[in-house]
């Protein structure tokens, strides 16, 4: 016996061939430039997700992991390490902005200066309802795709991560501001749901931050044209039959044809596998298709 | 475990709790958090201690009792948890002070309870062992409830006042750019721009105007691919550039042209 958990579609008649591995602990899964991919800590090259679609997969996901922020060591019974859980990203001053940031007497000074003192969007996305969020404006495109929403539309425009803290958490009485990572079942006609919400999230702004919201004044049509489609590779996938399926857990093997990509969510046609929940374990994965990694941009 | 009850607004636990000991603290809670990028593993109760440091006290899911680890906590309420762990870590030249739940512990809302004399005589004697270490009586621990000491949370107004506290006035107004950023505080000083001209060689003519624009775009690039540090070079219109620097124009090769210049330097703003 293997030792792990496997599931039915495991036990088909063929044996299974899978010409390509590679095991690691896991980072995250990673939408940079647009493309999915799924990046393990110690690996120089992250896997090319769209090299996976329509591939046979099999995952093993280990019991033994590391610390999910840096890939070091880390306790048994503790998701990250000493070091991190008292760092920025990992501080509170990072989650609740809004209320836990301390700007002026910040005690990450460095932190601050790299990734906070920049101007950051407050956006809506569409996922199965209507979230909102915040991001450093240059990076908006590629949290919107690690969130696996469907559409996104900016909505504020602010000086530092504090300010849209406390915009993001004056919204977030009127829409949630945290996800379910898992695979969903999209809202119907998420750009005109997100159109709505659009244009009356300006009534949540705080007074004396009304300046930042971005849509005062434009009619429907205009802030409809502000709506994005977030990249994704879900075409092919019915979500209600994915949605349904079993999400790996620790200590789960399973095999099935990849269908698509959405979030940090890898579908196959029996299972997903959702690559937040399972930073910093050891995952073995092994494929039909090539390893292949994300070409360069010609750009960059 | 000691018998001592560790008021935590009132302590300092760097100097005022042992390493390894276990203790009943009481706790007002600002805030509670659950860090979905951290796994689904931790759960942190928000404090701030005596010297005005915010603090955490620690529950992961896998060492402490699911109803401890399921506590509905509301902010501002005050709790007493039993059998907390306290423990230090040095890591990257940083001391690591951590109070984490334990298997044992049992969570109950408001201060102890006067359930026995021992408990009390317990308490009283270690306040009286160490008076100004936070370690607190009972009475503190009813003091601690009364409104007056009670510590509000910043304002709404008061974290806006904070967020734009390095925000010069000027750029609280917005550039209507979308996606840029907010206006600057003042004007740029000024520049010396060398100008540049693209002079057709070889017979070649470009057959208008766009072929000229492309032309000279094409000669940008390559004026930036000939030099180790690139320069500033912009387009003005076509066969015209503009640089920050001198270029050598005897060092530049552009297909079908030369560059000529500069002419005098200019200032611009």
């Amino acid at each position: 016996m293997s030792g792990y958990q496997v599931g039915l579609n495991s036990f088909g008649s063929k044996p299974a061939d899978f010409p390509h591995q590679r095991e690691g602990h896991l980072d995250h899964l990673t939408w940079y430039n647009s493309r999915p991919a799924l990046q393990f800590f110690g690996f120089d090259d992250p896997v090319n997700c769209d090299a996976l679609i329509g591939d046979e997969i099999r995952i093993t996901v280990h019991d033994d992991h590391v610390c999910s922020s840096c890939g070091g060591d880390v306790d048994p019974d503790r998701d990250v390490c000493w070091d991190c859980a008292d760092s920025p990203l990992m501080t509170p001053c990072i989650w609740n902005p809004g209320t836990e940031c301390s700007w002026s007497d910040c005690p990450y000074p460095e932190y601050k200066r790299d990734a906070c003192a920049h101007t950051f969007v407050v956006y809506l996305v569409a996922k199965d309802s209507v979230k909102v969020g915040i991001t450093r404006a240059d990076r908006r495109q590629a949290r919107w795709a690690e969130q696996g929403a469907t559409h996104a539309a900016i909505i504020g425009e602010c000086h530092n991560r504090k300010v849209a803290g406390i915009v993001e958490m004056c919204l977030a009485e009127e829409y949630p501001s945290k996800a379910d990572s898992s695979w969903y079942i999209p809202v119907d006609d998420p750009v005109e749901t997100l159109v709505e919400a659009a244009a009356e999230a300006g009534e949540c702004f705080p007074d004396r931050l009304a300046g930042c919201y971005t849509l005062d004044g434009l009619s429907t049509a205009e802030i409809r044209e502000r709506v994005v489609s977030v990249p994704d590779r879900s075409t092919r996938v019915n979500d209600e039959i994915v949605a349904g399926t079993s999400e790996l857990s620790r200590g789960d093997r399973q095999r099935g044809h990849v269908v698509g990509v959405r979030g940090s969510v890898i579908a196959t046609e029996s299972f997903t596998f959702n690559a937040k929940l399972h930073a910093g374990t050891r995952v073995t994965l092994e494929t039909t298709g090539d390893l292949a990694v994300p070409e360069e941009d010609s750009n960059t | 475990m000691t018998d001592d009850i560790i008021l935590l607004e009132e302590a300092d636990v760097r100097n005022d709790l042992e390493e390894y000991q276990t203790y009943t603290v009481v706790v007002t809670v600002k805030n509670t958090y659950s860090n979905p990028d951290q796994g689904s593993g931790n759960r942190k109760l928000q404090y701030i201690d005596d010297t005005g440091t915010t603090r955490y006290l620690t529950l992961w899911a896998n060492s402490t009792p699911e109803a401890v680890y399921d506590f509905d906590f509301e902010q501002d309420a005050t709790y007493t948890l039993t059998e907390v762990q306290f423990t230090t870590n040095e890591s990257s030249r940083r001391v690591f002070y951590n109070l984490n739940a334990t298997e044992e512990t049992e969570v109950s809302h408001g201060p102890p309870e006067d359930d026995s004399a021992t408990n009390r005589q317990a308490i009283t004697s270690a306040s009286e062992d160490l008076p100004s270490t936070g370690v607190a009586t009972k009475d503190a621990v009813a003091e601690e409830q009364a409104p007056t000491h009670t510590r509000e949370s910043p304002s709404l107004d008061e974290h806006i006042d904070d967020a734009l506290s390095e925000v010069p006035d000027p750029a609280t107004t917005q550039t209507r750019h979308a996606l840029t950023a907010f206006a600057s505080t003042g004007r740029a000083g000024s520049l010396t721009v060398h100008e540049y001209e693209l002079v057709a060689v070889n017979g070649y003519l470009p057959d208008d105007d766009e072929a000229a624009l492309r032309d000279t775009y094409k000669a940008r690039r390559q004026i930036a691919r000939q030099h180790g540090d690139r320069p500033v070079v912009a387009v003005v219109e076509p066969l015209t550039l503009v640089a920050l620097e001198k270029i050598d124009e005897s060092a530049i090769d552009i297909d079908d042209f030369r560059l000529e210049g500069p002419q005098d330097a200019l200032p611009r703003l």
